[in-house]
């Protein structure tokens, strides 16, 4: 799964550099933040863990899997809709503006 | 950027990654192993859920820090898209069924996020998806109903307070003479829904905040001018 | 290979076809309903991983919010100016016809 993650961060910055569209930008963006937290709790997992929750039955066990990189990425994944969200925000108001999503045909652009 | 040069940029940038990550000095079978903090942090847990307790007991200030960058980006919304007060109007009419659908449902939705994060510290979940949950509540009662609006300034209040509130429990763990933050109250046997210290206080206020925090941004989503 | 690395490998091919077919479709709005598969399969990844709490997060955050904040952030878009890589399918079929019977298109 360490795979998978890098591979997604790479599409997702394939997606950032060819894209002219905002919201395809955005989007590109969103990718490339599953990807990093798939491989940031790809890291603390290996064959045979179970998950970090005592319950009666195993109270004395001791393969719990590693729960240092799962409260990174809670938080990560919290802050990802926090900067979705004003990113939007300030498309939306670029639209009023110069009435297009392009980046090309914005004043300012290349 | 054309796609030929993209193509080849993001490929010199994985050959790099494959060098450096993959050659088989970072091993990453066996990382949980020798991890010391791992290790402390299953041996000594003081919640059942042991996410929880590494959340907000041994790094609160890392959660303290999250729950100002989501204050922030609530200011930015709030300021970009400040000056729209009415709401879009669709172009189809209003379904009966969904109105109707929407009042009966939108308390159990509130109810299970209320539960999710008061369970925090023994279940998965905790105030984030809590929060979240209650906001997604606010925002089916936007999408099915075009004139209403929620009591923003009643939310606004809301999310002020359990914010100071956190702050101000922290500063009690320095009057009581330790470090900023610190578990004051006592652990209790792990597993009992009174336990943890300080952690399920922490979560309701954490649930809370997001929640109300969410609604904000989706009420200045749904707004245009005229 | 066990069962539990072929889930993982499987899982793992549908995420990356599903993710450069949401870079690479022309209309937005596909590429914001990709997305939220996306998300949905990353949910199953993080199950798999063992790590519950943050697939419950995942999921909350992930399929509703997100989604929601791209679809009403594309409500207020008028139809027909659109980039020029996409002009005629940007139009849905009402419009088509119109502008195939030579009138105005509202």
């Amino acid at each position: 799964m360490h795979i998978v993650g890098v591979i997604l961060m790479l599409v997702g910055v394939y997606g950032l550099l060819t894209n002219r569209h905002i919201i395809k930008m955005i989007i590109a963006i969103n990718i490339l933040e599953i990807g990093l937290n798939l491989f940031i709790i790809s890291v603390g997992y290996s064959e045979g863990l179970i998950a970090p929750i005592i319950t009666d039955i195993n109270k004395n066990a001791s393969n719990f899997a590693d729960p240092l990189p799962q409260a990174l990425v809670l938080t990560a994944i919290v802050i990802g809709v926090g900067t979705t969200a004003i990113l939007l925000a300030v498309a939306r108001k670029l639209y009023q503006q110069y009435g297009t999503f392009d980046i090309r045909e914005m004043e300012g652009g290349r | 950027m054309k796609k030929l040069t993209a193509i080849i940029l993001v490929s010199i940038l994985f050959v790099l990654l494959f060098i450096n990550m993959f050659n088989g000095s970072l091993n990453f079978d066996k990382i949980s192993e020798r991890d010391a903090d791992g290790n402390y942090y299953t041996e000594q847990p003081t919640s059942a859920n042991m996410v929880t307790s590494v959340v907000v007991d041994y790094r609160s200030f890392d959660t303290l820090g999250e729950v100002t960058v989501l204050f922030v980006s609530s200011l930015g919304v709030a300021f970009v898209l400040g000056g729209l007060t009415t709401r879009v109007k669709s172009n189809h009419s209003q379904s009966f069924i969904l109105k109707v659908g929407v009042d009966v449902l939108f308390s159990l939705i509130i109810l299970v996020g209320a539960y999710i994060f008061i369970h925090g510290h023994l279940t998965p979940g905790g105030g984030f998806p809590g929060g979240a949950l209650i906001g997604a509540a606010l925002l089916l009662k936007y999408v099915s109903n075009d004139t209403y609006r929620a009591n923003i300034k009643g939310f606004k209040a809301l999310e002020g307070t359990m914010g100071s509130i956190y702050v101000l429990l922290g500063l009690l763990g320095i009057v009581t003479g330790s470090f900023f933050l610190e578990n004051i109250l006592d652990i209790g046997t792990i597993g009992n829904l009174i336990s943890g210290g300080l952690i399920p206080i922490i979560y309701v206020l954490i649930g809370l905040k997001v929640g109300s925090e969410l609604t904000g941004i989706f009420d200045h989503f749904m707004n245009e001018e005229v | 290979m066990s069962l539990e690395q072929f889930l993982q490998l499987d899982l793992g091919i549908v995420m990356v076809v599903v993710a450069i077919l949401a870079i690479e479709s022309k209309q937005v709005i596909n590429s914001v309903i990709y997305l939220s598969l996306l998300s949905l399969l990353a949910v199953v990844g993080f199950v798999l991983l063992q790590a519950p709490d943050v697939a419950v997060t995942e999921a909350v955050i992930g399929s509703g919010l997100v989604t929601a904040l791209f679809v009403f952030t594309l409500l207020g878009v008028n139809k027909t100016t659109s980039l020029k890589e996409d002009t005629l399918e940007d139009l849905d079929i009402h419009e088509k016809t119109q502008m195939l019977k030579g009138g105005e298109v509202k």
